[in-house]
């Protein structure tokens, strides 16, 4: 199944985020799958260390290593994008 | 002379339970964010002493901890040598030595000297001193000075860190107050007396020192030391060790209870290594 149609890894991606940035105001119900991560439409306020942050995170529990910040830029865009990327199919 | 305007402590004894983070929670509906819970010890004593007011933006802050956050550290050599994974970034950046002292300082918006006083016995009395100095001296016109120790697991390895004996129980706390050169409105008068002293010294200040005065001994003075010190002179005894454990700058929660609870003058003697320090406080009268 496509990382954007499973709903617990989007869960699991989500509760990441909100637990690596500190995000604890925010609820992973209210993190919209297709909303840019780093816009102000998210909510999350993110910045540059909160990037460092989830990169960490996307490591330690997906095992998942992003080479750069440019990788990080292109993959870690939306819940739905970043599912994808994680798991193709 | 120098002065005490505010006081706060935080404090834990072995066995007691201190969710921080609900604490801060009470006192602040916002999280500061990538703070562990040392940074968060520091900011819930300090908020405790300072509350809603706003302090002078010149107000200097000078925090001092026996250990430092050593948590943080442990965290970072657990990522680094056993899951094998690089450092979180905001471990790494809260293992600098003062980031505790920038998390208050930013907090209360203040903006000057921000010092971080770390060492193994006596932390809070040479922290105290620098602060007395720097006021008498017009170096500063204010400055919070605190003392933030968190308690480490395992206590038989920390105790022994620590070297203190297995009896004595270890505890935790956040103690701080703010100091002027300015009596106006002042909780208390203290003065660190500048010189450090052998227990001859001691012996002999006991034994001029006002009857009225009561005096209080560090936690790193052991029962023996105590009696030898006081030689068979009666002197009244302000007791503030049954609820407090062992932590390098519990100096200061000995002081705050004082301030808060007793009235009158203290004499507060702490030692490490047969050095001793010596700190009088004077409560002033309150309208």
């Amino acid at each position: 199944m496509i990382g954007s149609q499973d709903d617990a890894l989007k869960l699991r991606l989500k509760t990441m985020i909100i637990e690596e940035c500190e995000k604890e105001d925010i609820t992973p119900e209210e993190l919209a799958d297709d909303v840019e991560l780093f816009s102000d439409a998210s909510g999350l306020e993110l910045d540059s260390l909160d990037a460092l942050q989830i990169s960490m995170g996307l490591q330690t529990q997906f095992k998942i290593r992003l080479g750069d910040s440019k990788d990080f830029r292109r993959v870690v865009t939306t819940i739905n994008a970043l599912a994808d990327y994680i798991q193709p199919e | 002379m120098i002065y005490i305007h505010k006081t706060g402590s935080v404090n834990r004894k072995e066995g007691e339970e201190l969710d921080v983070k609900a604490a801060w929670k009470v006192v602040s509906p916002k999280m500061i964010r990538r703070t562990d819970r040392f940074i968060q010890l520091a900011l819930l004593g300090a908020y405790k002493a300072v509350g809603d007011n706003v302090l002078d933006k010149g107000t200097a802050l000078y925090m001092a901890s026996g250990q430092g956050n050593l948590a943080v550290f442990k965290r970072l050599r657990d990522q680094r040598y056993i899951h094998k994974q690089p450092p979180k970034p905001v471990d790494f950046i809260n293992s600098l030595s003062n980031t505790a002292g920038f998390y208050v300082a930013q907090y209360f918006g203040i903006y000057g000297k921000n010092l971080n006083v770390s060492r193994q016995g006596l932390v809070a009395e040479t922290t105290l001193l620098l602060a007395q100095n720097d006021l008498e001296l017009g170096k500063e016109q204010q400055i919070l000075v605190g003392g933030v120790d968190e308690l480490q697991e395992p206590v038989a390895f920390t105790k022994r860190t620590l070297g203190i004996c297995d009896e004595r129980l270890l505890g935790e706390g956040s103690n701080w107050m703010l100091l002027s050169a300015q009596q106006e409105g002042a909780l208390a008068s203290i003065d660190v007396v500048k010189k450090q002293m052998h227990a001859a010294d001691v012996k002999e200040c006991l034994h001029t020192l006002d009857k009225s005065c009561k005096v209080a001994f560090g936690l790193r003075c052991s029962k023996e030391m105590i009696d030898e010190l006081l030689d068979g002179a009666e002197r009244e005894r302000f007791v503030y060790e049954a609820s407090c454990g062992f932590y390098e700058t519990a100096t200061l929660y000995a002081l705050n209870s004082f301030i808060n609870e007793g009235e009158g003058e203290l004499l507060f003697i702490e030692n490490y290594k047969e050095n001793f320090r010596l700190i009088k406080v004077n409560t002033l009268p309150r309208f």
